[in-house]
């Protein structure tokens, strides 16, 4: 046993020494000092008995024929020294082949249905009988509620098309029905190349089978995109406040 | 009665007192005593052995529970990714993770801590975490926040410090504790320097029949007084392909999982496009979890 507490004092000395520490220094690991008392003494009376009991544990382990075993690590682990550097370019290097990309359009086919608002009647309903304003201006007769946060000094028809008035245009002129992506697409190249991968946005499902994937509607208004504010779940409970048995 | 108390009877009966023939005689319990080591039984001792538990928690907990043990899938080794430019602190990764993996609710365990960093000129300040922020509304400005949870080392400090290999690596990576093995002496936690691994000072205690009854013998199982948990990558779902239950709780999309043998998942694609790094990488722990940041911060 004493060879055990000695590694133990060993590893903790290493792992836990505060100058180690990236963080959790002023939030001090949960030790044992912060619970209650009984529940200490309780613990420290049984700390003798524990001792013993990894002895007497190995005892009947081993002759009850269950050898400890211990699990293979070769299987995920990899022989030192092939490749050098830090141990993150190491792993990288291991665990990353080459990576030759997938089918550019895959992710189209596990997108999730857009949520449109509630729309009462098509656009061109009203828009049919009226001429096309193509002046910046805060629009008060009608979607008063509609105030662009996005691209500054831009405008509705960045993205509305101004002749058919149900349908988004893209930059060439091409109109687009629900594929709104290939919109954002255009002035937000990096995203939404991150987007087609899985890594900017959601999925959901199966990682390694059916997903389903958010759009960027969902996350974003295309009006005012910035991701909305949350209230946050309550934070966890404080140790002294633990010290319930 | 648990193997502890049982060990501790048998240091007790070694050091003079008999063992009591009629305690011996039961031997539904002592089938859980000499149970062998869960990585060497083979599938009919497996299904015995979970069936026994099932029975055992239906009679605990007055609910119907599956306990599954299904083994790791060759040619996979999890990976997690956290994309720090996207998290927003609202927390309900912990929460999900506890509905998930049956966390005592009260004493309250987390297997997810939240850390809210001040975010200035000079870079991260990591002594300034904090774990107990409220506003009203997050994000908050000036902030930024990380998740920390356990990291899936390929080199688990934790795993060495055990004194029962009741706690072990599986070959796909995620780090698993068997809680008829587990003993509470609580050395792995003192190992671990990501605070990842909890103990249950007492029985866990969720509202009654509120247990998630789909587990994983290594898994989310409830556990007993005495032993310690942790974080298992949602092993009763990820080991049947389904996202962790945190990646799924995720409303802006930070948590990304996948299988780092695969250059097309998820994850490998963030590795190889993003810079990423690892907590306290220079311990040498080599974590599979990764953080990164999806796009350069401003505030
Ligand atoms: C109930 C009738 C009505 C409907 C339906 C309607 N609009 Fe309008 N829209 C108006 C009015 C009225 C204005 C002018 C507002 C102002 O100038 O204050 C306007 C203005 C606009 C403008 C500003 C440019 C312009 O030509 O004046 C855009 C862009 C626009 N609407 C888009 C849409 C879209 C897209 C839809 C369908 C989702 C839609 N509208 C549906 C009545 C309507
Ligand atoms: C960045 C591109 C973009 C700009 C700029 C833009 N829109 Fe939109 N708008 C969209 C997209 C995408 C949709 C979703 C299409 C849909 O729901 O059919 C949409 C939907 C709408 C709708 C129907 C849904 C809703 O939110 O009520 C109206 C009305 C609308 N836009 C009006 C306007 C007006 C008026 C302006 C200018 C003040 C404008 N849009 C500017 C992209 C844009
Ligand atoms: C015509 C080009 C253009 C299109 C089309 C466009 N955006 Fe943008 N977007 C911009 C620009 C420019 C900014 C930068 C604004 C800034 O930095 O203040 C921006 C900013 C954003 C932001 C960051 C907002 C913030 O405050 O954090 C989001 C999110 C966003 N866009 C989402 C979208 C989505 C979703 C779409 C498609 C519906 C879209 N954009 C379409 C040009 C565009
Ligand atoms: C699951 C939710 C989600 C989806 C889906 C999503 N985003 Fe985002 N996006 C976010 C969050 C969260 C942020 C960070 C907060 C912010 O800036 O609004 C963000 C940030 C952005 C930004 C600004 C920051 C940056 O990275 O430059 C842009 C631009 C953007 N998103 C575009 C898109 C586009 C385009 C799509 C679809 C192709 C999309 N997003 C899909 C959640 C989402």
């Amino acid at each position: 046993m004493g060879a055990r507490r000695g590694s133990r004092a060993r590893l903790s000395k290493e792992l836990l020494d505060p100058s180690q520490s990236i963080f959790f220094r002023t939030s001090p690991p949960l030790s044992s000092k912060e619970h209650s008392q009984p529940e200490m003494k309780r613990h420290k009376s049984n700390k003798a008995i524990l001792t013993l009991l990894c002895l007497v544990g190995f005892f009947v382990i081993s002759t009850v024929g269950c050898r400890p075993v211990s699990v293979s690590h070769e299987e995920t682990s990899h022989s030192e020294g092939a490749v050098s550097g830090s141990p993150l370019a190491r792993f990288q290097a291991l665990f990353l082949k080459s990576a030759e990309p997938s089918d550019p359009d895959a992710f189209k086919k596990i997108l999730i249905p857009p949520p449109f608002p509630p729309r009462v009647f098509p656009c061109s309903k009203c828009h049919k009988y009226m001429p096309v304003n193509l002046k910046p201006r805060k629009l008060v007769k009608n979607h008063a509620e509609i105030v662009l946060r996005h691209r500054p000094g831009g405008w509705c028809f960045d993205c509305h098309s101004p002749t058919d008035r149900d349908k988004i245009r893209l930059a060439n002129g091409q109109l687009i029905g629900d594929e709104f992506y290939a919109l954002c697409g255009q002035c937000h190249g990096t995203v939404y190349r991150d987007f087609k991968r899985g890594l900017h946005g959601k999925r959901t499902g199966m990682w390694n089978g059916e997903k389903r994937q958010y759009r960027c509607v969902h996350c974003h208004s295309p009006h005012d995109p910035h991701f909305k504010p949350l209230s946050p779940l309550p934070p966890p409970v404080r140790p002294q406040e633990l010290n319930r048995e | 009665m648990d193997r502890r108390t049982f060990l501790t009877g048998a240091a007790l009966g070694l050091s003079g007192a008999i063992l009591r023939p009629d305690k011996l005689l039961d031997l539904s319990i002592l089938e859980g005593f000499f149970q062998k080591h869960f990585t060497e039984m083979n599938e009919t001792e497996l299904k015995a052995m979970t069936l026994r538990l099932e029975h055992n928690y239906a009679e605990k907990y007055h609910q119907k529970f599956k306990i599954g043990h299904e083994k790791p899938i060759p040619g996979v080794v999890f990976g997690y990714g956290l994309d720090l430019s996207r998290c927003i602190g609202c927390r309900r990764c912990v929460y999900a993770c506890v509905q998930e993996n049956n966390q005592s609710v009260d004493p309250e365990i987390h297997w997810i801590t939240v850390l809210r960093f001040k975010r200035d000129e000079k870079g991260i300040e990591f002594d300034e975490g904090d774990r107990y922020y409220h506003p009203d509304q997050v994000p908050e400005p000036g902030y930024f926040y990380m998740p920390v949870q356990c990291q899936q080392c390929e080199n688990p400090p934790c795993v060495k410090a055990c004194p029962t290999q009741a706690t072990w690596k599986e070959p796909d990576g995620i780090v698993v504790v068997d809680y008829d093995w587990c003993i509470g002496c609580r050395y792995c936690m003192a190992a671990c320097p990501y605070e990842a691994r909890h103990f249950n000072w007492a029985e866990p205690n969720r509202r009654p029949q509120q247990f998630n009854p789909d587990t994983h013998y290594l898994g989310n199982r409830p556990r007993y007084k005495g032993v310690v948990e942790k974080c298992t990558f949602c092993v009763q779902r990820t080991r049947k392909g389904r996202y962790p239950a945190c990646v799924e709780a995720c409303p802006v999309g930070a948590r990304k999982f996948g299988n780092l043998l695969d250059p097309n998942s998820e994850i490998s694609y963030a590795i190889k496009t993003k810079r990423v790094f690892r907590l306290k990488d220079n311990l040498n722990t080599e974590p599979k979890f990764f953080y990164f940041f999806g796009y350069e911060m401003k505030d």
